[in-house]
């Protein structure tokens, strides 16, 4: 696992309600199916790593975001 | 195609980012953002978010494959008017989808379709359940689908079965390990679990 992508699981714990679900959660994980995070905490999630990064994710690269490694595809592709 | 979505509004986590103007920035249109500005109504994005990923639901039935993007579905919100229950329409991509809201004093509820007439045939059950089993709407959603469709269809009802599929999420509704061709959404949100189907799948 990459440092952006636990990176990106210490953002998707806050809004877990199973928070072991995101520790044993593999880079492929699907955000909101596998680690049953509300699909309107998403754009919360979104905006955190926006400002942990500092870096914007447009409606394009929203789009584009199911799983850890998506979220970090976009974060490493912005940095 | 159908789908359904619920918020539930006594949720913390929903107060806090429906309030947050970034987060309605990034969910809504400029047009959405007007209506909103213009309109003092309780609750209002919440009722735009659920019509949103209703519509969403809906749409990747029919094999769109892109994760919920709730600023790219656009509400025609000259057609909302405020009643009990709200009908409007959703433009995503080259489809109009259309949708109907349930405004609730603890949650809003709402179902949509591919098609107009699918709308009106749609059941669906909206079921509060207790704080302790929120770690466990999803197989309590499937057990009340289960249960209520058994017993409209005067089946047995352990011979019902609802699977997902492993790639697309969509679920199936399986008799004695036969696909019923029901078009099912199924939805959950703090203490409130929901179904949605049509048979005319």
């Amino acid at each position: 696992m990459t440092k952006t992508e636990k990176e990106i699981k210490n953002i998707l714990i806050k809004y877990a309600f199973n928070k072991s679900l995101v520790e044993e959660a593999g880079p492929n994980a699907n955000m909101v199916k596998d680690l049953k995070i509300n699909s309107a905490r998403i754009v919360d999630v979104v905006l955190d790593v926006e400002d942990a990064f500092e870096i914007e994710i447009d409606n394009q690269n929203l789009a584009k975001i199911k799983t850890i490694n998506d979220l970090a595809e976009i974060i490493d592709a912005s940095t | 195609m159908i789908g359904n979505d619920l918020i539930a509004l006594n949720s913390a986590a929903n107060i806090k980012s429906f309030s947050n103007k970034r987060y309605l920035e990034k969910s809504f249109t400029e047009q959405e953002l007007a209506f909103l500005n213009e309109n003092n109504y309780p609750d209002l994005p919440q009722i735009l978010w659920t019509i949103k990923e209703s519509a969403y639901k809906a749409m990747i039935k029919l094999g769109y494959k892109k994760s919920f993007c709730p600023i790219s579905l656009e509400i025609d919100t000259n057609s909302i008017q405020f009643n009990f229950s709200i009908e409007t329409s959703i433009r995503y991509m080259d489809h109009l989808i259309v949708a109907k809201t349930f405004h609730m004093s603890d949650y809003i509820h709402s179902i949509a379709a591919t098609n107009p007439q699918e709308l009106i045939t749609i059941n669906f059950r909206v079921h509060n359940i207790k704080p302790e089993n929120t770690r466990k709407q999803s197989t309590l959603v499937r057990q009340l689908f289960i249960s209520d469709y058994a017993l409209k269809q005067a089946v047995c009802v352990n011979k019902v079965s609802v699977r997902s599929d492993h790639l697309t999420y969509i679920p199936s509704v399986f008799y004695d390990g036969l696909n019923c061709n029901i078009d099912l959404s199924l939805s959950h949100d703090d203490l409130y679990i929901a179904y949605a189907y049509s048979n005319s799948l």
